[in-house]
């Protein structure tokens, strides 16, 4: 019963692109970080590397959770908001079944997205 | 098919339902009638098992707290505001299909009858299509799936009154071996489907009978008010003079 609902839930995580957006963020932010981190010690090249790597570590402290977070707050706070979540619970399937259909969709659809559409899965 | 003993429902310090003590059989097509915070929708939801109650509710003898899956393969659902999906009507219908394990034969039948053709809108994306076509999309699909019991939580809610009365004479068409409950705050709809009449007001059913008892329907048809608040109040009154009367 959960393979329908991520199907659906793989279609939609391709079709928001968070991880790409997210994905550009983070690399902007990293390459602002190097440009910006290194202009101060006036040094090119591997002798400002620890400095950079040291602001690179503390971007993906607070990016990496975001990327967890965002997601997961629009895939269960959103569908709430909307009234789909009811609708989808009315069903006869289990709340862990739809929770669980959502985390198994937010993995596959990163393996899954160059193919441009949701692989089947069987229940 | 549906029973609910000492049934409460408590948001915070409200109480939106009082030991509610309900028995509705196989078949048996109820209205559930009362103004707008009078319970019906949280009604439906605890049937649904959709919020956490207190006391006991049984769908077709399955508790709806600890077998609620099983519970709600009994059950199909019709929402008051249909919420829009970001899929396409055919994709929309597939997905609730394929968890119900639903004919698409038979819910593109359905959807035909009510005057809503798979091909010529099975393509368009649901945010663009109208809310009577969103309604009849989610009535097809409960009436395609096989379940016993319809839940309709006032499935007219936002629709012109062609539309209404199209609607309901559907609904009044459904096969007889199905057990409906309807909540509404229009009485002409529940006469139109219902042979049994429930009326919740402030938490509690005030009136539980055949929908020809001229202790409840007359009562409220006399006045017609489109108030029900004003309806029930005026019913009571009529219930307590006749009771002084006797």
């Amino acid at each position: 019963m959960i393979g329908p609902l991520v199907r659906r839930e793989i279609r939609d995580a391709i079709h928001r692109y968070w991880f790409v957006v997210n994905a550009v963020v983070f690399a902007s932010a990293g390459l602002l970080l190097m440009l910006f981190g290194q202009s101060d010690v006036m040094v090119l090249g591997y002798r400002g590397f620890a400095r950079s790597l040291a602001g690179l570590m503390h971007l993906a402290l607070v990016f990496v959770p975001l990327m967890a977070i965002i997601p997961a707050v629009v895939a269960i706070s959103g569908e709430r908001e909307t009234g789909t979540l009811d609708y989808i619970l009315a069903q006869p399937v289990t709340a862990s079944q739809v929770f669980a259909s959502k985390w198994l969709s937010a993995c596959l659809s990163r393996r899954f997205r160059h193919r441009g559409r949701a692989p089947r899965v069987s229940a | 098919m549906i029973q609910a003993n000492q049934l409460t429902k408590r948001y915070g310090k409200h109480t939106i339902l009082e030991s509610i003590d309900l028995e509705v059989g196989d078949g048996e097509r109820v209205a559930v009638l009362g103004s707008n915070g009078a319970g019906k929708t949280t009604l439906l939801k605890c049937m649904l098992g959709l919020v956490d109650f207190e006391g006991r509710l049984t769908i077709d003898s399955l508790d709806v707290k600890s077998r609620g899956r099983a519970a709600r393969q009994r059950l199909a659902y019709v929402p008051q505001m249909p919420p829009i999906f970001d899929l396409s009507l055919s994709a929309f219908l597939d997905l609730f299909g394929s968890i119900r394990d639903v004919d698409p034969a038979s819910v593109a039948s359905r959807l035909s009858d009510l005057g809503l053709a798979l091909d010529v809108y099975g393509d368009k994306p649901m945010r663009q299509l109208s809310g009577g076509m969103l309604q009849k999309a989610y009535l097809a699909l409960a009436l395609a799936a096989d379940s016993a019991v319809l839940l309709l939580d006032e499935p007219t809610a936002g629709l012109d009154p062609g539309s209404r009365q199209e609607f309901i004479e559907h609904l009044a068409d459904v096969n007889g071996d199905r057990c409906m409950v309807l909540a509404t705050h229009r009485l002409e709809e529940a006469e139109s489907i219902a042979e049994r009449l429930i009326i919740l007001h402030r938490g509690g059913i005030v009136f539980d009978g055949p929908l020809g008892d001229s202790n409840g329907t007359d009562a409220i048809r006399g006045i017609g008010g489109p108030e029900l608040e004003q309806v029930v109040k005026r019913f009571l009154t009529v219930a307590d003079q006749l009771e002084g009367d006797q």
